[in-house]
């Protein structure tokens, strides 16, 4: 039971986390290597807020989603628009340099030293015993709450309001949506925000279950193989590649060599990608025009 | 006469001058790891190390001179490192280099620190590496370092058979996924089984880990009662926080990292011991205050208690430099190494003591400290353990 438990906290992560990855790809056909780096940015962000604000939560955490949305807003307008027209490969190696530059930025004003937000936190992450002699703990569930939250209000967004319909326009054919009075930049500006809203969150979860320092993207860029699991062009696949990986390393850390777990996520990607190459919710048009 | 001609001589007296003034100070190289991967673990023993030079230059240098240290960061990775040292022994001609950085950038400064016969000195956090072991240590390569992976198995070994008593309990080991931590924990293994204690254990977490949960539940489910760990302090933490969250009610015994003392603190866990090879800042050594003072002097950005590894690599470096005299070359220094005997003030439990047989020091010593939650501060259990170097 334990084990069930794992690997739901740990999909619930790699969700929140993974969905930028898609967010950005839908929007703009940009494989956004720097979004780890966001994570761990939106993590200093969250750090920042809590001491800021003397530990508490309810000001701090929606402080930092804030920040960190105007962020991924911010790196679309100063870093990413300019370069509209330009190709693909290019802008996939600005993201590289804007993951560099927030790496330093980081280490500049944070030094290299770790953080453990959680001693900040106005609570302890106290432990309930549910069935199965299982064990999960507040920030257990706030993580998996959260996580479906996050879908929930994507998904109601995308599915069922007017904003929607326009990011889904703009991310199928731009041209069409444009010549139909979209305004694309600002909704890809959006799905940047949106995906920076979602890293900061797992990131909230992530250094307060484990810790934070400016290698902390390392992790963030982990929750890439989820994505491409799922389907970069599928939101709602990010779930299942999420819940995939999750339960192969959970396995792995339980059963096999501690060392596979780096590794067996990504064997089973290259499986997954073999055997379905767009993705388990992607579509074969857009693996033709990656 | 021309003004271009002019030029030419002003140029030439500034090179002349320049020259020289380069030749009258002691000049050393040093490659850490100030950022990058596991950072935290380097970072603060090469601000040590800093601020011991910078007040050094001010209260007048050494035999009259400066020391001028051309600090590079290699954030840990061995390409990095190979152009720190060819630069630093190439370009600058540095008398020493100095490595306070992971394992795996040792071996290119190693082979230019041969090549060059320059003085190659790991501080701070650096691991010993074998070279600089007794009988036949390398004639260039010297370790001040608080990390020894033998020693450091030994001592844990030791302590472990103190605490755990006549009961030989059943032992988790924890290493992080890279070589000289799975060294370090295999040792710790070999001597624990030796010892009668029953592995029931043994993990290597990926330096990217983003739940440490499912690596404690194997190890509660495999009823370890005690779990020691050869890794940085930060995996160590983690691990225990996810063992703490599952109900294990078991003990926890840590190598150190320089910021142990603050992560002690943060913890406040009383089954959590951590066992450095230097003293916590809690022992109150008048060297802290000499520290404390200069970390806000030439503003430290790493608390006081977490730069005084660096802190010993300096006065090693003043003590070689000194006995060098002046002028004073590699070969020179090479030689004024091999005599080096600096009194650590307390820091370590026993003097640097470099011999052209024994690179590393002759004995190690540790310590074990832990949170007592009555008096609600960090205590210290065991005073120096004393472990031959071998």
């Amino acid at each position: 039971m334990q084990l069930a438990v794992n690997v739901l906290v740990l999909t619930a992560l790699y969700a929140m986390m993974a969905a930028g990855f898609v967010l950005i790809y839908r929007a703009s056909r940009v494989f956004n290597l720097a979004h780890g780096d966001a994570m761990m940015l939106g993590g200093y962000v969250f750090f920042t807020c809590l001491v800021a604000t003397g530990g508490n939560l309810w000001a701090a955490v929606p402080l930092a989603l804030a920040a960190g949305f105007m962020i991924g807003v911010a790196v679309y307008i100063v870093g990413i628009r300019p370069l509209a027209g330009y190709p693909v490969v290019s802008i996939v190696m600005v993201t590289v340099a804007i993951g560099i530059l927030l790496r330093s930025l980081a280490t500049l004003i944070w030094s290299a030293q770790v953080r453990y937000p959680a001693n900040l936190l106005p609570f302890k992450d106290t432990p309930f015993h549910i069935w199965g002699n299982a064990v999960i703990s507040t920030l257990d569930i706030a993580s998996i709450a959260a996580a479906a939250i996050f879908f929930i209000v994507l998904i109601v967004l995308f599915q069922r309001t007017a904003l929607g319909v326009r990011m889904r326009a703009a991310a199928e054919n731009p041209r069409l949506a444009a010549n139909s009075g979209v305004n694309i930049h600002r909704v890809i500006a959006l799905s940047w925000g949106l995906a920076c809203f979602g890293a900061t969150l797992g990131a909230v979860f992530y250094t307060t279950r484990v810790n934070l320092e400016p290698d902390s993207w390392l992790v963030g860029l982990r929750a890439f193989a989820p994505a491409l699991i799922g389907g970069m062009t599928s939101l709602l696949g990010v779930l299942p590649g999420a819940l995939i990986v999750a339960l192969v390393e959970v396995l792995a850390a339980q059963y096999l060599d501690p060392i596979m777990v780096s590794s067996a996520p990504f064997i089973v990607l290259l499986a997954a990608l073999w055997i379905r190459p767009w993705g388990l919710f992607g579509t074969r048009e857009e693996v033709v025009r990656v | 006469m021309k003004s271009k001609d002019c030029f030419l001589i002003a140029a030439a007296m500034t090179s002349i001058a320049s020259t020289a003034a380069a030749q009258e100070e002691y000049k050393i190289g040093v490659s850490a790891a100030i950022t990058g991967p596991v950072a935290s673990t380097y970072a603060p023993a090469y601000e040590g190390l800093k601020i011991y030079l910078d007040r050094l230059n001010e209260r007048g240098g050494i035999n009259g001179r400066k020391v001028t240290a051309i600090y590079l960061n290699n954030q840990a990775a061995p390409p990095r490192a190979l152009a720190d040292s060819k630069r630093l022994v190439d370009e600058e001609k540095v008398i020493a280099m100095v490595n306070i950085s992971t394992s795996a950038t040792y071996a290119p400064m190693i082979a230019d620190a041969q090549r060059t016969k320059t003085p190659l000195i790991f501080l701070g956090s650096a691991v010993c590496p074998a070279g600089v072991y007794p009988p036949k240590p390398d004639p260039y390569l010297f370790c001040a370092s608080f990390n020894m992976v033998g020693e450091d198995g030994k001592a844990m070994v030791h302590v472990l058979n103190e605490l755990a008593g006549a009961k030989k309990a059943k032992l988790g080991l924890l290493a992080m996924d890279i070589p000289i931590s799975r060294q370090g924990v295999d040792l710790i293994e070999k001597l624990a089984e030796q010892n009668g204690f029953q592995v029931v254990g043994k993990v290597a977490v990926p330096l990217t880990t983003a739940d440490f949960t499912p690596f404690a539940t194997r190890f509660k489910e495999a009823g370890s009662e005690w779990i020691a760990h050869w890794a940085p302090l930060t995996v160590g933490v983690a691990m225990f926080t996810s063992l703490t969250k599952l109900g294990w009610n078991g003990n926890y015994l840590a190598v150190a990292s320089p910021t142990a003392e603050a992560d002690t603190v943060t913890f406040a866990q009383s089954n959590f011991y951590v066992m450095p090879s230097y003293s916590f800042s809690v022992d109150n050594l008048p060297v802290f205050k000499e520290i404390a003072d200069a970390a806000k002097k030439y503003q430290a950005s790493y608390a006081a208690d977490t730069v005084s590894v660096g802190w010993v690599g300096g006065m090693v470096i003043e003590a070689a430099l000194k006995s060098c005299g002046w002028p004073c070359n590699s070969e020179k220094l090479r030689t004024s190494l091999e005599s080096v005997n600096v009194d650590t003030q307390g820091l370590y439990g026993g003097p640097i003591d470099w011999s052209a047989g024994n690179h590393l020091r002759s004995k190690a010593h540790y310590k074990l400290y832990r949170w007592d939650a009555a008096q609600k501060r960090v205590v210290r259990v065991k005073d120096w353990i004393e472990i031959p170097v071998q």
